[in-house]
């Protein structure tokens, strides 16, 4: 963790109540992210990644308890401020693109009024006055929107997906936030229209230099976009480290079985390179939370806890293997 | 094969799509009466034993080109040939013995089967429509069932909810063999199970084609798996198939500007796609004469919107609806995937 980190992340442990129990979806995660870093969370459904992102924006409902060491923005501890401290950061400092870009809209306001309100809170944030009309037109033109008049004028449902996809990506240009969380921000488009939009975000990315943490399922997606990959399953990162290391020398057994039924698919094997069994269930307090589905598990991961354990040069994987 | 007349009234296995079109009527606004037309004259044989990939954006009528198949859809011209019957006209009450010919695996597992039944009640119910076994052996063929798509006796007791969606998934293939038929359609299949679980699947429907040599139609809009699991793949556009082919012809070989296009979006390849932006608002005085593609085509010619290209024959394998087909040699070029020389 170094000081020049623009997020650092220590042992966030998020848990739910539900029906008198607590449920944890984050088991002690910890990453930090440079300035204008891009940090691919990867992960099945139920391994938490979503639920770390959520966590550091303070996006989730009131049953959830959010526990860190450590959760820094820039140094500052986001623990200490109070909500209404930490929603003057919202937008203009930490902001999401969520998956679904018509929940990120107001279905009864047009395009214009969104922008212009994205627009008129950097103002305020800079103390700048700025003609939002032309601001707006500028940013809609960067993210490939050659009519910007006809999209202004537009409601978020006469918008196809992809569109409004590049309408919520200009406003998070117009806030201009030091970090984004993208959460699938591609799942949910036709091929043609995820290729575009992986383009406009990298390119718009290295624009802004801002940080990014990359929610994904998809390997590929996150192998073209991230600097580097944190690998997550059952609430825990299981492996972490630059994005060539891990797609290409993966060391965590889950990471590795993910990545030989790709590449099965791409040799077009007879048969695909199978993983036995399903993600879910929480892994036991004790023991590694991939025992079951593990084909090289052995007797002590049922009972003892793997730590991470740096397996190269900012690589790090969790997995007893490594510590014989 | 080679015949597109003449065969049609064979009793073979092979079923038979002839020009079939179907039209929705969108609820009626202020006076305009707009059909929107899903499928537009498609054509498409599916042999014995082949697996079909229907590749395609949303909204390409690779969905609905699946369901109209089955008869869940009822088209509104053309034909679906298939044992001596034409399939797009057949009453429901004469089908018969052809529904459980036909089978389907939907892309929600969950919404596929009846909450309320046990899996070994949703399991034995078309089991005991069609006769397949007698009736005390059935829990036996229950068993038998879930064993080979690799799931456990005790799954039987078990409602929907209790298992997981790659589960769910195995089941719902389960019941669609059940019956023995020849054609299943497989809508998405695996595009809402977790990744490491999606091969699972994609196994086992590769696994049950090589051995009871079952047809399937396989939909998807992953192009790496169509890779995988085809031998044949018809690329859909807006209705229409714009280009059908042996898998590896499409993919070594593309004609159509679409499917290169499709091809370069799984390469990171940046800018090699047009954008939305890109997309020319043209002066169509016919859109029924015109070609779909061409507001968003970079090889268009003035011709691409006055007449609609037809499904042209480039060998008597492969075929692409262009005016301006992509030459061999310049997609060779440009995609030197498969050293292995061609046939043709």
């Amino acid at each position: 963790m170094s000081a020049s980190a623009l997020i650092e992340v220590m042992n966030l442990r998020t848990s739910f109540a539900v029906g008198g129990e607590r449920v944890e979806a984050v088991r002690g995660v910890s990453f930090s992210i440079a300035p204008g870093e891009v940090l691919g969370l990867i992960g099945e459904s139920g391994s938490g990644k979503t639920v770390t992102g959520l966590s550091l924006l303070r996006l989730l409902p009131s049953h959830a308890s959010v526990a860190a060491d450590a959760l820094r923005f820039r140094g500052q501890e986001l623990a200490e401020l109070s909500d209404q401290q930490f929603r003057g950061l919202q937008g203009i400092q930490l902001a999401m693109i969520f998956q679904d870009p018509v929940g990120s809209f107001n279905p009864a306001k047009t395009v214009a009024w969104h922008l212009k309100q994205a627009i008129a809170r950097r103002a305020r944030a800079d103390d700048e006055n700025s003609d939002w009309r032309d601001e707006a037109g500028r940013i809609l033109r960067d993210v490939g929107i050659r009519v910007p008049e006809r999209v202004l004028a537009s409601y978020p449902h006469q918008l196809s997906g992809g569109m409004l996809q590049r309408a919520l990506i200009a406003m998070i240009i117009a806030l201009r936030p030091a970090f984004i969380i993208a959460d699938e921000p591609t799942t949910n488009l036709d091929n043609l229209v995820e290729r575009q939009i992986i383009d406009l975000l990298r390119e718009q990315q290295k624009k802004l230099g801002a940080s990014v943490l990359f929610v994904t399922h998809d390997l590929a997606v996150a192998g073209e976009i991230c600097d580097r990959i944190a690998v997550m399953y059952a609430g825990e990162i299981v492996e972490i480290g630059p994005t060539r290391d891990v797609l290409q020398r993966p060391r965590h057994p889950y990471a590795q079985g993910l990545l030989q039924t790709s590449a099965s698919l791409e040799r077009r094997d007879e048969y695909l390179y199978e993983l036995q069994g399903e993600p879910g269930g929480r892994g036991a307090a004790e023991g590694c939370g991939f025992v079951a589905r593990c084909p090289v598990a052995m007797a002590m991961c049922r009972s003892k806890r793997p730590r991470l354990v740096d397996v190269g040069p900012g690589h790090t994987s969790r997995c007893l293997l490594h510590e014989q | 094969m080679n015949s597109d007349q003449g065969t049609d009234m064979t009793a073979d296995a092979t079923l038979r799509v002839r020009d079939l079109t179907l039209d929705f009527a969108p609820a009626q606004r202020l006076g305009t009466s707009r059909t929107l037309r899903a499928l537009d004259s498609v054509s498409l044989n599916i042999e014995a034993g082949e697996i079909v990939g229907l590749v395609g954006e949303s909204g390409s009528g690779k969905t609905t080109l699946g369901k109209t198949v089955l008869g869940a859809l009822k088209p509104t011209g053309g034909q679906i040939l298939y044992q001596g019957h034409d399939l797009a006209t057949l009453p429901a009450r004469r089908w018969g013995q052809l529904r459980r010919d036909l089978q389907m695996v939907f892309q929600d597992p969950l919404s596929s089967f009846n909450p309320r039944f046990t899996i070994e009640s949703s399991l034995s119910l078309p089991l005991r429509l069609h006769g397949i076994c007698e009736k005390r052996r059935i829990p036996d063929e229950v068993a038998a069932l879930l064993r080979r798509v690799g799931l456990g006796p005790e799954h039987a007791r078990r409602y929907p909810h209790e298992l997981s969606g790659g589960q769910l998934q195995r089941v719902a293939v389960a019941r669609a063999i059940s019956v023995k038929p020849r054609i299943i359609v497989a809508d998405e299949p695996v595009s809402k199970l977790d990744v490491s679980v999606r091969a699972q699947v994609l196994n086992l429907l590769k696994r049950m084609n090589r051995e009871t040599g079952v047809s399937l139609v396989f939909i998807t809009h992953d192009l790496g798996v169509a890779r995988f699991l085809c031998d044949r793949i018809a690329v859909m556009y807006f209705g229409r198939i714009v280009e059908i082919g042996a898998t590896e012809q499409v993919f070594n070989d593309p004609r159509h500007p679409y499917t290169l296009s499709l091809l370069r979006a799984r390469s990171a390849t940046s800018g090699a796609v047009a954008t939305d932006a890109d997309e020319i608002r043209l002066e169509i005085a016919d859109r029924a004469h015109a070609c779909n593609y061409a507001p968003r085509c970079g090889r268009r010619i003035p011709a691409c919107t006055q007449q609609r290209p037809p499904l042209v024959t480039q060998d008597h394998t492969h075929a692409a609806a262009c005016l301006v087909p992509i030459a061999t040699a310049l997609a060779e070029q440009r995609q030197p995937i498969n050293p292995e020389p061609r046939t043709a």
